[in-house]
């Protein structure tokens, strides 16, 4: 149970980094690399934020505190994060968007490494620790302790999805953003701007990867520059698993995920630690052999 | 008739004259190097050889085949370590003893003959490539870039994790976090006038050896991009409905470079395990990737010529000029520090300036800089320079559309 | 006309093709006998395209079969197809832009062209020569078709005029001497000089001893060049036998012109 329930909270995590890069591929079928450091970078954002906003010394945070500064730091950093994420794909993916498809996944490689090694240089190469920003409170589910910032992850995490997915069904803007997804040219002939419905899939990706850098924050404690590397190939597996471009998908592809890799984790001897990257990517190597759409996702036949 | 074959026949024969005098002329200066150059220079040289290796085969993959492969370093780490485990004395074998000219068994250790590993840690990388490429290439060719990156992430942790003492409780394979010593040189080389003795205080016959094994590659690929498979792989690029309808087996085709670049780069792992005499995981990760991959971009995608000339840029700076730059930078900031106060705040900041540390973040400035500004590259090759610049190509077809207007006018 | 008794060098059997819900091709039952041109006719949309593609292996069928040459090759993947012998060209044109008109042909001839990768790397004197023998073969393909073509053989392919690149695409189907030629909508885009001049040479490929399958839209090439028409609509056939025939089939002229007459 225990594990179930670190599983959830870490496949949460994981769900709201894939939705980012899930949304990108379904609607120019491009593998953002750079997400995972925009992640990294919304945390870094957060952590002078929280410093500021609670006392460091004290683990009793009183509750009103706590919202102001969790409220603000997500809003920081998913506006700036959205902000950068606009700005990556009008520099480095716009431009390129005629050219081969080897194109802009190189400069996706390059626009990654920049930005991670930026961070390295703000933040240097130790992980940054961060106050903690709520008190914790320890529940119990089934005879299992949970923690309430585990709850708080889940459930901001549900909250995001649904959002997410009454943004994207409801809207017109949703409604122009999977237009665009279908068909570009016939979405550009029906009189949407193209240009702007990538960027707002840009912002929007983005800034749910920024927010969802604050509750990875106050769950974990700690971030180092290339923690959002790591995880963006988690989380890129787990939109595979769920079947690419589906958004539902990648929140049912992200909570696999992280039960795997926390009951892998969860093994003896240590070689749970050990072992988790290369079973999770042994995981993506088998659902591209047997299940290459996904587990929501239907096979398409390319286009003629 | 023979010469109207020249648009596939030997690129050699196609060159003309001044071209072929040039690269003689270089082929002469590389051989010439070592009799004008210090011992440390010959070092970095050799150093570059093998970077260049490397580049030219992840550009059969990037280049020819058009596929993305982010984990490259993972198959230099599997020839490297195909030669540690298979010509080190790290597997000592009590029970047995064995000896003959191709391979010595016993509890000095395996000992496989040099000549024997150049296919062999060719073969294991290229075997792991089709493991890996197979499944992947099946589908869409982008999701190999995410799957290759994750298998560049996952090998150096493999080896990491099967130590001595591992959590699986298997033997130690790979010795873990402790890298494997005292990996065999090849057998020395006694031919008339040359004697070659590989030690590792005298770099010069590793920098004939590697710069041998760079010119017969270049020839091979020179000969596989004229081929019948060159020509698929550029076939697949342009468009992979009609190179299928002509008969062409993408996935097989695609599979081939993937493999073929995989071989390179563990023969690669060859060269640089038995010249340093010393293998370890972290000298494999996704850093060294990434270089390749900037080696391959800069010079120029598909280009033979580009991929050397961004590989010996690459190596040279990432082994030396960097650290020079760094030092240069460093001690003019000493310079303006002790000077007033607006020029000390520029010193201050000199100093402090980490350039050895961006190392990513300039290979990272490269490729974005190069896919946007020339995307193909310094010293592009022909058709990558038509495919990259959808622009010019527009204005052909405009050019096209205008003249077919004219001549239907005239009917 | 006189027909012999011949067995199909091409069979579909109860052939369907469903997108989604939409059905594509249903049901369809229709052959290509050895020698003859057969076309493919019917209104836009009629499933005509989604015939060939499914012949040459973009999609595997839904359900029913292929027959080439009696043997099943539905399913099949295009370079399968196309090695057991049937070469088609596409209603928009696919050439490989940045290659040169002579490498277009050549990679026409691959399911031909012999070789390993050990030959391609090391280039032992055979596999020289069979690349020579490819060559020469690309070069008196295009030679037959157009000796215009063959003076333009170190041409970006790009580059031609649009009346040669479809000349081009025929020479890339036409080198490796298929068994089963398959053009869709060949003269699409040409003025009504250059298609009857397109057409033309179809027939003189005909006379070389090929069998044709054809679709096309004009029915005034159709009538002039075909053995036989089969009339799709709707992804069913409607109407199927000699130019005279169909012409005078109600079903077909009600697909054409009831359909014409609802739209104007």
């Amino acid at each position: 149970m225990d594990v179930i329930i670190a599983g959830l909270v870490l496949g949460a995590l994981y769900a709201i980094v894939a939705l980012g890069y899930t949304m990108v591929y379904g609607i120019i079928e491009l593998i953002n690399f750079a997400h995972g450091d925009v992640f990294t970078f919304g945390a870094f954002v957060a952590i002078p934020i929280l410093n500021r906003l609670v006392n460091q010394n004290d683990f009793n945070v009183p509750v009103g505190q706590s919202i102001f500064a969790v409220t603000v730091s997500v809003l920081a950093a998913a506006a700036l994060c959205g902000i950068l994420g606009v700005v990556i794909e009008r520099i480095a993916y716009r431009p390129l968007r005629n050219a081969p498809r080897l194109a802009p996944l190189i400069t996706a490689i390059g626009v990654s490494l920049i930005l991670e090694n930026a961070l390295f240089q703000w933040q240097g190469g130790l992980p940054v620790f961060t106050p903690v920003a709520i008190s914790r409170s320890t529940y119990t589910i089934l005879g299992s302790p949970i923690t309430n910032v585990q709850i708080l992850v889940i459930v901001v995490a549900i909250l995001m999805m649904v959002a997410l997915d009454l943004f994207i069904n409801r809207t017109n803007l949703g409604k122009a953003m999977r237009a665009v997804a279908q068909d570009r040219e016939a979405a550009s002939m029906m009189g949407i701007n193209v240009d702007r419905i990538i960027a707002v899939t840009f912002l929007v990706g983005s800034a749910l990867a920024g927010a969802g850098a604050v509750f990875y924050l106050l769950y974990e404690g700690s971030v180092g520059y290339n923690s959002g590397f790591t995880l963006g190939l988690f989380a890129f597996t787990a939109a595979v698993l769920g079947g690419i471009g589906n958004i539902r998908g990648a929140m049912l592809g992200g909570i696999v995920i992280g039960l795997i890799s926390s009951w892998i984790e969860s093994l003896g001897n240590g070689s749970g630690t050990e072992w988790y990257e290369p079973v999770i990517f042994a995981t993506l190597v088998l659902i591209l052999v047997f299940r290459p759409a996904g587990l929501l996702g239907t096979n398409t036949t390319e286009k003629v | 008739m023979a010469a109207r074959w020249h648009a596939l026949t030997d690129a050699y024969h196609d060159t003309p004259l001044l071209r072929r005098f040039a690269v003689l002329l270089v082929v002469v200066l590389a051989f010439l190097f070592p009799v004008f150059m210090g011992s440390v220079g010959v070092d970095d040289a050799t150093f570059a050889e093998v970077y260049v290796l490397l580049a030219l085969g992840l550009n059969i993959v990037v280049g020819f085949a058009g596929l993305l492969d982010l984990g490259y370093a993972a198959f230099f780490a599997i020839g490297a370590y195909t030669a540690a485990l298979l010509a080190s004395s790290h597997f000592a074998v009590n029970r047995t003893s064995f000896h003959s000219l191709l391979l010595t068994v016993g509890p000095g250790g395996i000992h496989v003959n040099f000549f024997v590993l150049i296919p062999l840690s060719a073969l294991v990388a290229a075997f792991f490539g089709i493991l890996f490429g197979a499944p992947t290439l099946r589908l869409r060719g982008d999701y190999l870039a995410i799957v290759t990156l994750g298998f560049g992430e996952i090998v150096p942790k493999v080896v990491e994790n099967l130590g001595d003492g591992n959590s699986l409780g298997l033997p130690n394979i790979t010795n873990g976090v402790n890298s494997i010593t005292g990996v065999d040189s090849p057998p020395n080389i006694d031919l008339g006038p040359i004697h070659w003795t590989f030690q590792t205080n005298d770099p010069r016959p590793w920098y004939y050896l590697g710069l041998i094994i760079v010119i017969i590659s270049v020839i091979i690929i020179y000969r596989l991009r004229d081929s019948r498979l060159g020509r698929s792989w550029v076939a697949i690029r342009e468009d992979e409905i009609a190179a299928a309808h002509a008969g062409i087996n993408i996935t097989g085709t695609r599979l081939t470079a993937f493999a073929l670049g995989a071989a390179f780069s563990g023969f690669g792992g060859l060269l640089e395990a038995s010249r340093l005499a010393n293998v370890s995981y972290d000298q494999f990760l996704f850093t060294v990737s990434v270089t390749i991959l900037t080696m391959v971009i800069l010079g120029g995608i598909g280009s033979i010529p580009g991929v050397i000339v961004g590989g010996i840029v690459i190596a040279y700076m990432t082994q030396t000029w960097l650290t020079t730059v760094a030092s240069w930078v460093h001690s003019l900031g000493d310079g303006l520090h002790k000077g007033p106060e607006p020029v000390s705040t520029i010193g201050a900041w000199l100093q402090s300036l980490p350039v050895t540390s961006a190392k990513p973040m300039i290979f990272g400035i490269i490729l974005v800089g190069i896919m946007l500004l020339r995307p193909a590259g310094l010293w592009p090759e022909q058709r990558r320079a038509r495919e990259l610049h959808p622009d010019t190509e527009k204005t052909l077809e405009e050019e096209q559309a205008e003249l077919y207007t004219v001549r239907t006018g005239e009917i | 006309m006189a027909e012999p008794v011949q067995p199909p060098m091409l069979e579909t059997r109860d052939l369907s093709r469903r997108f989604g819900g939409l059905t594509a091709v249903g049901g369809l039952n229709f052959e290509v006998r050895l020698g003859e041109i057969l076309s493919l006719i019917g209104p836009n949309g009629a499933g005509k395209t989604t015939v060939f593609n499914l012949i040459s292996g973009i999609y595997p069928p839904t359900s029913g079969e292929i027959l080439f040459q009696g043997q099943s090759i539905g399913g099949l993947k295009p370079d399968r197809v196309r090695r057991r012998g049937i070469s088609r060209t596409f209603q928009t044109l696919r050439l490989f832009d940045n290659m040169s008109v002579l490498e277009n042909v050549l990679v026409g001839y691959h399911s031909r062209l012999r070789s390993n990768l050990i030959g391609d790397m090391i280039k032992p004197p055979w596999v020289t020569r069979a690349e020579h023998e490819a060559v020469e073969r690309a070069r008196s393909t295009l030679e037959a078709l157009s000796p215009r073509l063959l003076s333009r053989q170190e041409f970006r392919a790009g580059d031609l005029a649009y009346a040669d690149r479809r000349l081009l695409e025929l020479a890339r189907a036409l080198v490796s001497e298929p068994s089963l030629l398959m053009l869709d909508e060949p003269t699409a885009g040409m003025n009504p000089t250059e298609a009857a001049e397109f057409m033309q040479r179809i027939n003189r490929i005909h006379a070389d001893g090929y069998t044709i399958l054809l679709i096309e839209h004009n029915l005034g090439v159709v009538m002039g060049v075909s053995h036989r028409i089969v009339v799709l609509d709707y992804g069913e056939k409607i109407a199927e036998g000699t130019p005279e025939e169909v012409r005078q089939d109600e079903r077909v002229i009600e697909a054409y012109l009831g359909r014409k007459a609802t739209a104007t």
